[in-house]
């Protein structure tokens, strides 16, 4: 082709270089560095922005919640459904205690994945290490096993940290070595203790001054994540191995922790679902955001984690602030965890709440659950329990169809990183392409079967 | 996963490579280049995509990366090719 043929170039301003050249060149440079520029503040976002005080606008006058209020521990108490029976007749004469104290648990097999003797099997032998570990934790039983009171072992010496910033690094580094997967270190909050604590066991009310060994200054908040495939497998049977399993788990990171502050010479106890609320603690030291379905969101593993905690008179440590991560912008648009809820337990109100909004939100005996005072979702965790026994087993389905429950693949942090920038809408978008690409499945009984070939590689090569 | 990365960097090279030989056979516009890397960024996301879909346990996710990346990554790259590069001037030599 001749120069002739060629277009008439602008005349060239740099050597060699044409004005329209240029502004091409420049045009791709600026969009490479826009796209490097958002690609850092996506990332520093999927950090967390800071917050001085709880993520979460709370009321002045909030106290500590009653622990016989705490759904598990009334349920599992004969004593305190003798006392509230005005609690059965609200719910329409639906009484826990009956029901998981008669059979729950123990009924027959059904031939589908999920429900067989083989799943029944796996459940009962992961919570088995909890009834030995800490009996009754799961219940809001205190002073039980490793989760002991007893301080008869805090050394003398007390080791001396050289500074705030170090004594946080090592409670985290050992937080790490004792298979912790995530760790925080908040104050005590006597507005997230239950208070008075209650002894299901001698059916006794307990009190922070006159029965806890000492006075606690901070708590210590460590997550152990779920397994994906067992958690996929909700509300089967199988699926209650990992939520058994990370019970365990927690009980041996909070007794471990325990142990290892008295064994600096300060007094600690280790906690799971007892002495006080998981959520609130896990926020406070930075862990994640509170949902929709009353779960802790944290990042890369969304819900799918349990929460275990150490109170110590330990003080000599750098806090961590509580942090959000665009959870609460999330959860408005997305309602997953609602819509999969075989129970209806989880709200669908489009914005949160100060108190229950759902049925029987006016009666008090019905309500007694709940935590009004704090600006969230309120559910009704009643209807989940009961779901639970009409089960004979346990529900993750809020869990599963969260899509912030997502394995450690790449895919999975990009999305996570464009989530914490993009506009409230765009999250409804989001959670339709989750459905679509066919993640969050519940009452999928092909998920049984995956998980149990999910083993094949156990051997190693 | 290893393997795929590995996959994903060979193709990209190799990608270099061919850009470089079209810079000499054909003198593209900003339209011919943006449609060629973005058609083989959409085929390499694709690629990665579907792969780690599949090595998490979820084919659907991996057969709709396949029809929506790959898909619009083919479909962008067939028109560049057609309506950009085939219709633009080619170099001397």
């Amino acid at each position: 082709m001749s120069d002739e043929s060629k277009p008439m170039d602008p005349a060239p301003t740099v050597e060699g270089t044409t004005r329209r050249q240029l502004l091409v060149r420049s045009i791709a440079g600026a969009a490479a560095a826009g796209a490097a520029g958002f690609g850092a503040y996506a990332h520093h976002k999927t950090k967390g922005t800071p917050h001085d005080e709880m993520p979460v606008e709370i009321k002045d006058d909030l106290g500590p919640m009653d622990q016989r209020d705490m759904l598990w521990t009334f349920a599992t108490s004969q004593k305190l459904h003798a006392d509230h029976p005005e609690r059965v007749q609200a719910f329409n004469g639906f009484n826990f205690y009956e029901k998981l104290s008669g059979g729950y648990l123990q009924g027959p097999y059904k031939n589908e994945p999920g429900y067989t003797q083989l799943d029944r099997a796996l459940g009962l032998a992961a919570w088995e290490a909890n009834h030995v570990l800490a009996p009754g934790q799961q219940y809001g039983q205190p002073n039980s096993g490793i989760l002991s009171w007893d301080q008869s072992d805090v050394q003398a010496t007390k080791y001396e940290f050289e500074s705030k910033e170090q004594a946080a690094l090592a409670i985290r580094s050992a937080a790490r070595a004792l298979k912790a997967t995530r760790c925080g270190i908040t104050k005590r909050d006597r507005r997230w203790d239950f208070d008075p604590l209650y002894d299901l066991e001698e059916d006794r009310v307990l009190t922070w001054k006159d029965d806890f060994p000492f006075e606690p200054k901070t708590v210590i908040v460590m997550l152990t994540e779920m397994d994906y495939q067992g958690i996929a497998t909700s509300p089967a049977w199988t699926s209650m191995c990992p939520a058994g399993e990370e019970y365990v788990m927690g009980n041996k990171c909070a007794g471990q922790m325990a142990k290892f502050l008295r064994a600096l010479g300060y007094q600690a106890v280790g906690s799971n679902n007892d002495l006080g609320m998981n959520v609130p603690y896990a926020v406070a030291a930075g862990l994640g955001e509170c949902g929709r379905n009353g779960s802790l969101i944290a990042p890369t593993i969304g819900p799918r984690h349990r929460i275990c905690k150490v109170y110590t008179d330990f003080d000599f440590v750098n806090y961590d602030l509580p942090r959000s991560f665009g959870v609460a912008s999330f959860c408005r648009e997305c309602k997953r965890c609602a819509d999969s809820c075989p129970a209806e337990a989880i709200s669908q109100e489009k914005h949160t709440t100060w108190g229950p909004e759902h049925e029987g939100a006016d009666i008090e005996d019905y309500t007694y659950p709940n935590r009004a005072g704090i600006l969230k979702y309120h559910n009704d965790s009643k209807k989940c329990l009961k779901f639970w026994i009409e089960n004979d087993g346990g529900c993750q389905n809020c869990i599963t169809a969260c899509p912030y429950n997502k394995p450690e693949f790449w895919h999975h942090r990009l999305v996570d990183a464009t989530n914490v920038v993009v506009p409230g809408p765009v999250h409804a978008f989001m959670r339709e392409m989750d459905i679509i690409f066919g993640y969050g499945t519940t009452f999928d009984q092909e998920r049984a079967r995956v998980f149990w070939k999910s083993g094949k590689d156990m051997r190693g090569g | 996963m290893g393997l795929m990365w590995f996959l994903v960097g060979l193709i990209t090279g190799l990608s270099v490579f061919a850009f470089v030989e079209l810079h000499k056979r054909f003198e593209l516009n900003w339209l011919g280049w943006s449609g060629l890397l973005l058609g083989e960024f959409l085929i390499l996301f694709c690629i990665a995509w579907s792969t780690a879909s599949v090595f998490e346990g979820v084919p659907r996710a991996a057969s709709m990366g396949l029809l929506m990346f790959g898909g619009a990554g083919l479909v962008t790259l067939v028109l560049t090719w057609r309506l950009v590069v085939q219709k633009s001037t080619r170099n001397a030599g």
